[in-house]
């Protein structure tokens, strides 16, 4: 299927032709997919928390247990792995200084870190514990990568920004938007509304240094939506021009919800 | 012999019996048949802990040697003969309650017996047929209809018998428990050196009565020529779902051949004496020629075997192997369920000094599906993948780390280890703490050792309880063994049908981290070389002795 809002591509073409992009959460299902299937077109700094990316990395080579000697035709480009935990103190600022040491610029944030934990308020102490944490992962960490990222090199680079087509994509997800009643999903629901909004607002501020903010709102994948077409509205965001935008990638064709902005009219 | 007359409950024993039985083997029908002749106690499950939580207040009763007292005297019949009936998990608890111990050793198990039963003798009540046994097994566990019965001999929950469905992999656990609690036993009988009456279910279906004068028999009893069993309580559970489900298995072994488990359901048991080879599913024959002299095993196939050719070399912080996704489904769920049929028919011992968990070796009696990693093709695909010259021996054990087990500290490996010697060069040989000490090579009586060092570590995920992994249990892997445990340089996280694997060198520093939220568990291997060759390399310093 072809996404719908892909758009005219002005991405910088520096180096081999790919865009630097720092992935949080490259471990997960679309984290893993977006290393080993778009390594050529990024340099991809892929950040992980636990469980390690299965995918080549700088000090990660795949090789076949049976052939040891062989070398794998499909083995596919290194991505830059690093372990970090981004809701300790210091480590969104480790991860932007190690991309910057290896690749001297960024052009892409794709904030897919997630924490998600599904239970009912009432008759489980699950919900409670887990609160913070999922709102910390799934807000502030996509809020502080943003920040750390824009202080340490977007800012006053408006112009070189704006050639540079430079985003970020917040991967939230359509329960941030609908209400699946009965699910247990409020409170990681209710940080992918909060996500939603922030993406807005980060957008919004974001626009005055040449910065456009997105985010991608997917249905369950790979059960209802494929992996790779929740992956490709990540690089379609990437490549077009949308800003302000969240991208619900469901049903047959892809939507495009445009976050309005709003002035009370004393103000305007 | 004396003919023996009538007799009533009440007495003091004389003479104690052990019907030695794993689920489904018609222990009950044969208990009730011993009842039926009045001189052969009363036997049923006495030592299971529903019996006795159903009864102890019963009767009024509050400590253990207070409920045995009366376990014993209902038990006897008047002729002095006292019997019970016990199944592996049962009798861990009778050892456990009247040691006061959490733990018993298999070698200390019978002077419990001893205590309270000076004498006992022994009968095995077994099921060549594992298949049909675990089915049965797993459709009692869903249906909770343990027996069809106008009086159900035991307490019992509510039968449920719309849960009936066909569920492969309880099936699979279940022969795998049936095998593994047999194995229980055999190690029980072996240790002790006990010859037990072996009874073999299908004969006893066939002829009650002469399994209940095998058994008088053993007890130095014989019954009247003319004496003859009332009508059985109980009725035959196995039905046309029964055969319904033995098809689908048998068919779904045939299409896939990696159903190792099911593969060993379908080959019958061996006595006790001569367990039952490790055979591979590739091993089977596809006609029914026989044999000519000793089986030669083909290749194992690991092609088909492994999920995934895409492994990754590692370096930091030295170099290692990991792999996510290692066999293929039926061979993974194989393993899960092997493992908690170990864990399940309590075969774990903690009997690793300095370690907070506890182990059971693989050896080639009890591998099951686990033979993938004691095989020839397992051994040299390891050996190659780190070019290390490996001799051959490999210590296969698995671990169980309860929740909460302490970290351990950061060490290299590079261990002396000690195997009997090859009888035929080329041959595998697999640690057995039977057969030799694996540290210091004692307890291998006549036969020649060797001395080797470890070469490659290994270490499978397995059986972990879902949403876990990385959140404690991991291997760290660190540059030195001063390290702090908690900061590893890499976690390797505890994910089912995952591995990470290195060879042991002066630097292959790693350590178990605490797993403070669920059990963690695994398969931990080493392959082995010449002492010689890790001197050449690192020097005899290197080599560090437990």
């Amino acid at each position: 299927m072809t996404s719908s809002i892909g758009g005219e591509s002005r991405a910088l073409s520096a180096g081999e032709g790919r865009r630097v992009c720092i992935l949080t959460g490259a471990s997960g299902v679309l984290g893993s997919y977006f290393c080993t299937h778009f390594a050529d077109r990024y340099d991809i700094v892929a950040v992980y928390r636990r469980n390690r990316p299965q995918a080549p990395a700088q000090d990660y080579e795949a090789v076949d247990p049976l052939e040891p000697g062989r070398p794998l035709a499909d083995a596919g480009r290194p991505v830059f792995a690093i372990q970090a935990d981004l809701t300790a103190e210091g480590d969104c600022e480790r991860v932007v200084e190690a991309a910057l040491a290896r690749f001297d610029r960024i052009d892409l944030l794709v904030n897919a870190a997630v924490a998600s934990t599904w239970a009912p308020m009432l008759g489980s102490e699950r919900l409670l514990a887990s609160a913070l944490g999922q709102l910390t992962t799934n807000v502030v960490v996509p809020l502080q990568m943003a920040v750390v990222v824009a202080r340490a090199f977007w800012q006053g680079r408006d112009e070189e920004n704006r050639r540079a087509n430079r985003n970020v994509v917040n991967v939230s997800s359509v329960a941030g938007l609908r209400l699946y009643a009965g699910s247990g999903q409020s409170m990681y629901a209710a940080s992918k509304a909060a996500l939603n909004h922030l993406t807005g607002h980060m957008a919004d501020e974001f626009s005055a240094i040449g910065v456009r903010v997105n985010a991608t709102a997917a249905e369950s994948f790979p059960s209802i939506v494929s992996i790779e077409r929740a992956a490709e509205a990540i690089t379609a965001l990437d490549t077009g021009s949308l800003n302000r935008s969240i991208v619900v990638v469901d049903g047959d064709r892809d939507e495009v919800i445009q976050l309005e902005t709003y002035a009370p009219a004393a103000v305007r | 012999m004396a003919d023996i007359s009538i007799g009533a409950p009440g007495a003091t024993p004389s003479l104690s019996y052990v019907i030695c039985a794993t689920p489904r083997t018609g222990s009950y029908v044969l208990c009730e048949a011993l009842r039926a002749t009045s001189v052969a106690g009363c036997p049923t499950e006495y030592f299971s802990g529903t019996y006795e939580r159903y009864w102890k207040p019963r009767w009024g009763v509050e400590t253990y040697p207070e409920y045995l007292a009366r376990v014993t005297r209902i038990g006897t019949t008047v002729n002095g003969v006292f019997g019970v009936k016990v199944h592996p998990i049962q009798f861990t608890h009778f050892a456990r309650r009247v040691s006061g111990r959490a733990e018993v050793p298999m070698e200390q198990r019978r002077q419990l017996v001893e205590r309270w039963f000076p004498g006992a003798r022994y009968v095995w009540i077994k099921r060549t047929d594992k298949l049909r046994q675990g089915i049965s097994y797993a459709r009692a566990l869903q249906t909770r209809m343990w027996w069809d019965a106008d009086q159900p001999p035991a307490p019992y929950d509510a039968p449920r018998p719309d849960a009936l469905r066909f569920d492969q992999a309880l099936i699979e656990r279940s022969v795998l428990q049936m095998h593994t609690e047999e194995d229980t036993w055999r190690q029980y009988f072996e240790i002790h050196g006990l010859e037990p009456l072996i009874v073999n279910y299908e004969e006893m279906v066939d002829d009650l009565l002469a399994a209940v004068r095998q058994v008088l028999a053993h007890l130095d009893m014989k019954l009247p020529d003319d004496f003859s069993l009332p009508p059985s309580g109980f009725r035959r559970q196995a039905d046309a779902t029964t055969e319904e489900w033995v098809g689908r298995l048998k068919h779904a072994i045939s299409r896939n051949p990696a159903l190792l488990l099911a593969e060993r359901a379908a080959a019958p048991t061996t006595a006790a004496s001569s367990p039952a080879p490790v055979r591979f599913a590739s091993d089977a024959r596809t006609d029914n020629s026989p044999s000519e002299g000793a089986p030669v095993r083909p290749p194992l196939e690991l092609r088909r075997l492994l999920a995934s050719r895409r492994w990754w070399r590692c370096t930091r912080p030295y170099p290692h192997v990991r792999a996510e996704n290692v066999f293929v489904p039926d061979l993974y769920r194989s393993l899960e369920a092997g493992f908690r049929a170990f864990v399940a028919a309590d075969r774990f011992s903690r009997d690793l000094p300095g370690y907070d968990a506890s182990a059971l070796a693989i050896t080639p009696a009890n591998a099951g599906p686990f033979s993938v990693f004691i095989s020839r093709e397992w051994h040299d695909m390891l050996a190659e993948l780190f070019g290390v010259p490996a001799t051959g021996e490999v210590n296969v054990t698995l671990h169980h780390h309860a929740k909460g087990s302490l970290s351990g500290s950061p060490h290299n490996d590079l261990n002396p280890a000690w195997f009997p010697k090859p009888s035929r060069a080329g041959d595998i040989t697999v640690h057995d703490p039977a057969r030799c000490n694996y540290r210091y090579g004692t307890g291998a009586g006549a036969v020649e050792t060797v001395e080797r060092v470890r070469a490659v570590a290994l270490i499978y995920y397995l059986a972990e309880p879902d949403g876990y992994a990385g959140w404690g249990g991991e291997t760290g892997l660190y540059r030195s063994s001063s390290s702090p445990v908690g900061r590893p340089v890499v976690a390797v996280p505890a994910v089912n049908n995952s591995l990470v694997s290195f060879e042991c060198t002066p630097f292959s520093f790693h350590s178990f981290v605490t797993n403070p939220y669920a059990e963690r568990n695994c398969l931990v291997m080493w392959l082995h070389r010449s002492r010689n060759d890790v001197i050449d390399r690192w020097g005899e310093q290197s080599i560090v002795s437990w």
